[in-house]
């Protein structure tokens, strides 16, 4: 298992290459650079910030500094915020978002699993429908207008939350980013458990488990909750990728200084090494997590247990 | 909880389960003492598993029933889970037809059992480990302890069934329901399958309700037979009165195709003149490897093993194996569907693997194949017409439309089938229908040679018979060579001139089908007689016994003969020395001692 985790790191590696190439071709492509502002500059002071940050010399160059500057773990200064690198801006923002994608994956599987199990067990009833309702609306509606919905709901008409993340302190500044960030995932979180436990339960080594005289709820817990955890695990990559995405909306909604915000901050003003150090964090993160997910897989199906 | 003298464990009167397209079980009403075996045969659709389902409270929410289920006095139909979970497991338990399917994939054998223990409150977790653990060995799985840890695909089939015949019996209820418990399984295991059934029946006087379509399994271990069809009883009795007089025609149907009243058909004799007919096929030293990758390590699997047959215009050659013996992979390379075998395949001379562009499709055309699943092998979304007349726009592509609708029609006709069938798809029709377009899309280019691999094996015995004689016709019209892969003696006995007899890629036995019933000159082929139950002469019990245990695992063939460590005739040099396949007055036979053994019937 060790061998083959180590395997799919290094084989990771020329994935990370591509995505850093591609950011760093795309970030380029756009209009502008880090240095034009309102102001014209005087073209000898625009050459020496040029030569100073290495923009004079060509992209292949460039790309070059800037990858034997990665892999020895340097990101470069961040070209914007002039007294900080770009490791020391990350450091800064992570803890928060974190913080944030962790609450709403836990809420997410807890309410998401909760919700599709109830589905499953109470199939074609008021309660399945109700359910499947709402699941369905959740996977319909885009985080971006949840957000303001539940501001306009909690904060603005009944104002037991506060509005924004500088407005209030505490976990009450917190309900409302988690909220928006976990419901689309509770959504999908829900009907792949109703559909895949629906299924489970169908199968003849359940119907051999009842003719055993087992009770419904051991059924589910000694015979049907792993297997249909499967379609779940499988699902929990693209749900990362999904909290990930969601988190930098999420961020400027709530006016969170996270990574996403950061992100969002750093495109904006062609802050080109910061958005090139933050992509290829979310990219290793991912890459990493579905590692995880893939080897939780032969944990549980004893069918795909590596050696 | 014991009952008196006067009632009977279970009875079942006036029994209906219906769902929304008509009843499936209709007004049936038996009843059975504590201790006793009845059986409860009949074809599939019968309404045979629906009866076992609707004791157990185990029918899906859309079925309809009525009438009485009563165990031991006490009404058990309609009850709730809760109820009815007081006779699960600890007064009846029910043994499922497919093992893999029935045993939970993610959880260990060991816990599978033990948690019945522990659900009904019979033990504490020590306790129900113990108790598993010995009734793991009691079902005769050797390695108890290593079985109990086991994930059921760790298992091979007959251990499979094994362990799920102890999980069935660990809570020790009085009476037993089997649902085809031996019809997934080869047909050696089959037998050790119902001898252990047997034993047990006589060790813990659990009654037995055994539920089957194969009539050869009931003579073992029942004393009552009833045949049911279409959910209505047509005959019952004591079995060997059933068995040898059977009073209805389904019943005779159903007995035949089990072996039973040998005579009704003999086996064919072998086609004379040997050496001087030129052969249509002759495969010669033909190999076939795969590489499997298990724990990181390449290894190579050698299905079939330096095999050279010949099959003569007109004749039927079987090749007759279990599971894993390698036959299918055998017909798969004499087709080309393994283009990595190694040797040579040539048709009428011709070599075939060599063979580029339109030589490749002449000659492809002349070898055909039926396979297992009738309605698998059809596609799916192209009606009966379609399917019938593909081979003719591949091969015959300037055929007009009006003369190809003709063909199509007449060879409809000629497998017994309406040409209305032609708009329906593969799902509307029922197996043996199925089969017979099947049948129909291979003769349709008037192929020298017609392959088929299992394909009677999925359909009702009656439907068996009638696609047999189906074969059997078209062969004598057209001289038609039969290549048939089979692992059901009966088939052979049928149909066969010849047979092959494969064991772990090996060819063990070569002979002429009626000197194979006669007399087999391989001890697996022996074993192979002795396991189907109603040929079987008194008295063989023990050699099937003694040949307990399944085929060693073909990643790692035994030294010596492959089939000595099952074998009850090894000796010393079996172990070391491989037998070459030699000559024997009736035909070849790879066994050190071949020469010696009398193993007629």
């Amino acid at each position: 298992m060790l061998r083959y985790a180590l395997m799919r790191l290094v084989g990771a590696i020329p994935t990370l290459f591509l995505v850093v190439l591609v950011a760093f071709l795309m970030v380029r492509a756009a209009p502008g650079g880090p240095f034009d502002t309102e102001r014209v500059l005087p073209p000898e002071v625009a050459a020496n910030i040029e030569r100073a940050y290495h923009l004079d010399e060509s992209l292949p160059q460039q790309f070059q500094r800037y990858l034997f500057g990665v892999m020895r773990g340097d990101f470069g200064p961040s070209f914007r915020y002039s007294d900080y690198t770009v490791a020391e801006l990350v450091r800064g923002a992570m803890p928060v978002s974190v913080r944030l994608g962790i609450l709403a994956m836990i809420l997410a599987l807890i309410v998401g699993v909760a919700a599709g199990l109830l589905a499953a067990l109470r199939r074609n009833t008021v309660t399945d429908r109700i359910v499947s309702a709402i699941a369905m609306t959740g996977v319909s509606i885009p985080v971006i207008v949840i957000g303001p919905l539940l501001v306009l709901f909690f904060a603005v008409q009944l104002g037991w939350l506060p509005a924004g993340w500088s407005g209030g302190r505490g976990a009450s500044r917190w309900v409302m980013p988690v909220i928006a960030l976990a419901l689309p995932q509770i959504a999908f979180i829900a009907r792949i458990t109703r559909s895949s436990m629906i299924e489970v339960l169908e199968s003849e080594f359940i119907r051999t488990a009842r003719a055993q005289g087992l009770a419904t709820a051991s059924i589910i817990r000694y015979h049907a909750m792993k297997p249909a955890m499967l379609p779940l695990l499988s699902y929990l990559g693209p749900a990362i990728v999904g909290i990930v995405t969601g988190a930098i909306v999420v961020e400027q909604i709530f006016g969170i200084p996270g990574l996403g915000r950061l992100f969002v901050q750093g495109a904006q003003n062609r802050d080109f090494t910061l958005v090139l150090g933050l992509v290829i964090l979310y990219a290793t993160l991912i890459i990493v997590l579905n590692l995880i997910v893939d080897l939780l897989y032969g944990v549980i199906d004893p069918r795909v247990r590596r050696t | 909880m014991t009952s008196s003298a006067g009632t009977p464990l279970l009875e079942v009167r006036e029994l209906c389960v219906s769902y929304e397209n008509g009843p499936v079980v209709d007004k049936l009403s038996f009843s059975l003492r504590a201790g006793e075996a009845l059986s409860l045969a009949g074809e599939s659709g019968s309404g045979k598993s629906q009866t076992a389902l609707a004791i157990m409270g185990l029918l899906p929410t859309n079925a309809k029933v009525s009438g009485q289920v009563l165990f031991d006095g006490h009404s058990l139909l309609g009850a709730g889970d809760v109820m009815l979970n007081e006779y699960r497991a600890r007064r009846m338990a029910m043994v499922f037809q497919d093992p893999m399917a029935a045993l939970n994939p993610y959880v260990t054998i060991g816990n599978q059992l033990s948690r019945i223990l522990l659900e009904h409150r019979l033990a504490d977790k020590a306790e129900a480990r113990r108790r598993s653990l010995a009734m793991l060995k009691r079902v005769g799985l050797p390695d108890a302890e290593r079985q109990y840890r086991a994930y059921p695909h760790e298992l091979s089939g007959g251990m499979r069934q094994r362990a799920l015949i102890a999980a069935a019996l660990i809570a020790e209820p009085r009476l037993l329901i089997a649902d085809e418990p031996t019809t997934a399984l080869d047909v050696t295991v089959q037998a050790q399958i119902l001898q252990l059934l047997a034993d047990l029946r006589r060790e813990t006087n659990v009654a037995l309700l055994l539920i089957t379509h194969d009539l050869g399994v009931v003579s073992t271990n029942c004393e009552r037979l009833m045949v049911i069809d279409k959910g209505q009883l047509i005959e019952q009795g004591a079995t060997p009165e059933v068995l040898a007089n059977p009073s209805q025609p389904r019943t005779a149907k159903m007995v035949i195709a089990a072996g039973g009243l040998t005579g009704a058909c003999s086996p064919l004799p072998a086609t004379s003149s040997d050496g001087k007919t030129k052969g249509l096929l002759e495969v010669k030293n033909l190999s076939v490897t795969y590489s499997e990758r298990t724990g990181g390590r390449r290894r190579r699997l050698h299905a079939v093993h330096d095999i050279s047959l010949s099959v003569r215009p007109g004749e039927t050659v079987a090749i007759v194996g279990e599971s894993g013996s390698g036959k299918s992979s055998l017909a798969r390379a004499v087709v080309g569907l393994l283009p990595e075998a190694a040797g040579s395949v040539s048709l009428s001379g011709e070599t075939m693997q060599r063979l580029v562009g339109s030589r490749t499709k002449s000659v492809r055309r002349k070898v055909q194949m039926v396979f297992q699943d009738p309605v698998a092998s059809l596609d799916p979304a192209m009606p009966v017409g379609g399917i019938v007349a593909e081979p003719l726009l591949v091969h015959e592509p300037s055929m007009s439309r009006a003369a190809r609708t003709r063909e199509v029609t007449d060879m409809l006709l000629r497998v017994g089938l309406t040409p209305e069938l032609m708009t329906r798809y593969a799902h509307e029709l029922s197996g043996g229908q199925a089969q017979r377009v099947a049948i129909a899309r291979a003769l349709i280019l008037k192929p020298a040679l017609l392959i088929c691999d299992e394909a009677v094996a999925a359909l009702d015995s009656a439907v068996r018979l009638e696609v047999l004689g189906l074969l059997q016709a078209e062969q004598q019209r057209s001289n038609l060579a039969l290549l048939v892969i089979t692992h059901d003696l009966s088939v052979v006995q049928q149909l066969s001139h010849r047979v092959l007899i494969m064991y772990m890629g090996r060819l063990i036995e070569m002979t002429a089908g009626h000197d194979l019933f006669r007399r087999p000159r391989h001890p697996y082929s022996r074993l192979l007689l002795d396991s189907i139950p109603l040929a079987r002469k008194s008295g063989t019990a023990e050699l099937v016994a003694a040949a307990a245990g399944e085929p060693a695992s073909i990643l790692v063939p035994p030294t010596g003969c492959v089939f000595h460590p099952r074998c009850a005739h090894r000796v010393d040099r079996c172990r070391e020395e491989r037998p070459e396949l030699l000559a024997t007055e009736t035909g070849a036979a790879a066994c050190h001692r071949a020469a010696e053994l009398d193993l007629s019937s």
